[in-house]
């Protein structure tokens, strides 16, 4: 498969060193409209004029194609930098980390207005969202300085967290980060990290402390992936792309300016991020899943399946759930509130809404699913294929059903 | 109206919900003041609009009446109140509301045939003491003399609930009109939210109940509730009990149809997986009928199946969503 020439320029900046901060020719934005003092319901006006006003240049962001992820990022960062430019990506991040202020339910009204207008919202932003939110909280400094590039689309950051033998038991992990003057010293071996061998910036956690210290001898670091001693390897997974990767880790040195959060204190730093991958996470997921409801509806067959409104509708009511599930959790966590054991209800939603959208478009579009070579099919067969993780990825859904029925519902602990 | 209010209202609903007959209850409610609470000057919608959208201290106050009316398996004619207050009317205890028979997919309670209405429908206890039908058709909905009609008892699932069945042939122009189309698509929305209210109070009761009785059973030497399987049946209920919440307020805050169609299926979903769930684990106790946990099922069965089931709504909301090509971005953020 080849690159497109989008995807060479990211390429040459993800690998490379010098960044083209800007695309001239692309960006001709400078009317920034996005106003942090505005209401949700102004920056929702004020949005749809910007996306109606420049029309012409989001034209090649309407359609998602079934390529590569790197040239998926490739072609999706243009739209990033226009966003970035604008300032409607900005809203609601910090001043002092990149941001314009404001709330975070601006950017969320923003992300559900480009979606619902047919664009595909950049899959870097949600990760961004998630990593960034803890950064801000724990690590500020390193949020000054990475926190504005990643939402222009200039860095890609992943998460280094899981490990071959720690998956959902997070705590299990043995990745070693040895304390060596000014510095630590990593090793060890993460794996399913998503666009691990496309970043540019992670986010780790290792063990600090004794081997058998659990959950409370950990610590997140902040990882540039061009440092040496760390190599990662693409993993080719069931959607036809290669979405995660591994990585290890010998004896890469990092400052000790660069601990997110306190030493020992890595679990609390991603509890923390945990809650806005249900919160901000899930609602750029729910604004896309909308989408993929349009389409079926928009697909409908000459001669429709029988049980085509059923389908539908049982998809449309996870998707209803999950939007007005994780518009609380936004509301709470713009209030500054930390989220307890509830969030794993969102999680459980995500997944449900995820799967029962993905597996309503593999029943609707029958036959085409199994045997067209066209891109809506093979969009469709990636997508359903993805859609499988998600009731794995940030703690599979049988952990969660464990913290609602323990946490929520105060069952005994025990197996 | 704030939480403080909120809380004294559903105490003193909750007085009147345990010491009053069911076919009275309207009346007990309109004694206790319910008149003030909803019939509030400037809140009282006259034609109400079938997608209006706004919140009102009447929502709120009907919210709590069907979920605390729900949760004590309460039989009397409360949804009537509900469905009085959409049609613009104020609150009496002399209209009764005569629901559409089951199955009810487009089905409504009144046809009409030629000069005729052709009434078929369910009413709950009280209809007796009634001195109007509330009967929505296709077109609208009207008011009818109830000496007009044979009112037969329904046993079914939940003979405790007190169904009652109206039937009858009435010269349409014998009816009078009560509300237009908008008022009739409105009645029905507003039937629908407080049937979701009590099917999603019902649910969380019958959670509750469970995860008492799985903490306390114990097996094998230790609480049943500690088995992961148990633990995972009764997060789905949980999640279930999440989502039908959240829909309920937010079609009680919406005040339109779409959000009604939506709580109703999730409400009966979430009641849904409480039954199979909360029946399965608490064992060969919930065989008994010495245990309550089957009042609770027949009900819900019963409720569920009253203006749509779950399924039903799923396949009507699918309907709408290829009809009109679009999938609505509620709630709205």
């Amino acid at each position: 498969m080849s690159l497109s020439g989008v995807a060479v320029l990211l390429s040459a900046n993800v690998y490379g060193e010098a960044a083209p901060r800007h695309f001239e020719g692309i960006v001709t934005v400078t009317d920034a409209g996005a106003d942090p003092e505005a209401s949700r319901a102004e920056v929702r006006d004020g949005f749809c004029r910007w996306m109606h006003d420049h029309v012409d240049d989001l034209a090649p962001f309407r359609r998602e194609r079934p390529v590569s992820l790197e040239e998926q990022l490739a072609e999706q960062r243009p739209l990033q930098r226009l966003l970035f430019d604008a300032g409607w990506t900005r809203l609601g991040w910090p001043v002092a980390h990149g941001g314009l202020g404001g709330s975070r339910l601006a950017r969320a009204v923003v992300i559900d207005e480009l979606a619902a207008a047919g664009y595909a919202v950049p899959e870097l932003l949600g990760n961004t969202d998630i990593v960034g939110s803890m950064l801000v909280r724990f690590a500020p400094e390193i949020a000054t300085e990475h926190l504005g590039p990643a939402i222009a689309g200039d860095e890609v950051w992943c998460q280094g967290f899981s490990e071959p033998d720690a998956g959902s038991d997070l705590a299990s992990l043995r990745t070693r980060a040895v304390e060596d003057g000014d510095h630590f010293r990593i090793t060890g071996q993460k794996t399913w990290s998503s666009d691990g061998h496309l970043a540019t910036g992670c986010v780790l956690l290792a063990r600090t402390g004794p081997v058998d210290s659990g959950h409370r001898g950990l610590t997140m670091f902040w990882l540039d992936m061009s440092t040496p001693g760390v190599t990662t390897r693409p993993i080719a997974c069931v959607d036809g792309r290669a979405e995660v990767a591994e990585i290890w880790l010998d004896g890469a040195v990092v400052g000790r300016d660069r601990v997110v959060g306190d030493v020992g204190g890595g679990w609390r730093a991603v509890m923390y991020l945990m809650q806005f991958e249900r919160g901000a996470y899930a609602w750029q997921r729910q604004a896309d899943l909308r989408a993929r409801l349009e389409e079926l509806l928009a697909q409908r067959a000459p001669t429709p399946s029988p049980a085509a409104p059923g389908i539908l509708g049982d998809a449309f009511l996870r998707y209803y759930a999950l939007r007005a599930k994780c518009r609380g959790t936004l509301a709470a966590l713009d209030a500054g509130c930390e989220l307890g054991p509830e969030i794993s209800v969102d999680k459980v939603m995500l997944g449900l809404a995820e799967q029962s959208v993905a597996d309503a478009a593999r029943s609707l579009m029958w036959p085409p699913f199994v045997t067209d070579d066209g891109d809506d099919a093979a969009l469709a067969r990636r997508r359903w294929a993805y859609s499988r993780i998600t009731t794995i990825y940030g703690g599979s859904a049988e952990v969660q059903r464990d913290l609602i029925a323990e946490r929520l519902l105060g069952l005994p602990r025990g197996r | 109206m704030n939480v403080g209010e909120l809380d004294l209202v559903r105490t003193s609903l909750r007085e009147v919900l345990r010491g009053t007959d069911a076919a009275a209850l309207p009346r007990a409610l309109l004694e206790s003041g319910w008149s003030e609470l909803v019939d509030a000057p400037g809140d009282q919608t006259s034609p109400p609009d079938a997608d209006a959208s706004s919140g009102s201290d009447a929502a709120a106050v009907l919210a709590l009446l069907a979920q605390e009316s729900g949760r004590v398996l309460a039989n009397g004619p409360v949804l009537d109140l509900a469905v009085v207050h959409a049609v613009g009317l104020p609150a009496d205890d002399v209209t009764a509301v005569v629901l559409p028979p089951v199955p009810a997919r487009g089905a409504v309670a009144a046809c009409r045939s030629g000069p005729e209405l052709e009434i078929d429908g369910l009413a709950f206890a009280g209809v007796g003491r009634a001195k109007r039908l509330l009967l929505v058709t296709a077109d609208d909905a009207v008011a009818v003399d109830p000496a007009a009609v044979t009112v037969s008892p329904v046993g079914g699932l939940d003979p405790d609930l007190g169904l009652l069945s109206v039937r009858g042939t009435v010269a349409a122009s014998e009816s009078t009109p009560l509300a237009d189309r908008a008022g009739a698509i409105a009645a029905t929305a507003s039937a629908r939210r407080f049937l979701a209210g009590q099917l999603a109070a019902i649910a969380a009761v019958m959670l509750d109940k469970t995860v008492t009785y799985v903490g306390q059973r114990h097996q094998y030497g230790r609480a049943i509730g500690s088995f992961q399987t148990v633990k995972h049946r009764l997060a789905d209920v949980q999640v279930a009990c999440f989502a039908a919440d959240d829909a309920v307020a937010i079609a009680w805050e919406d005040g339109g149809h779409f959000t009604a169609l939506a709580a109703k299926a999730l409400a009966g979903r979430a009641f849904l997986t409480a039954a199979t769930h909360c029946q399965q684990v608490h064992g060969a106790i919930a065989f008994t009928a010495e245990h309550d946990l089957h009042r609770y099922v027949r009900r819900g069965y019963v409720l569920d199946a009253l203006l749509g089931s779950a399924d039903d709504l799923a396949w009507e909301l699918g309907e709408r969503l290829y009809a009109s090509r679009s999938v609505p971005r509620l709630p709205r953020l």
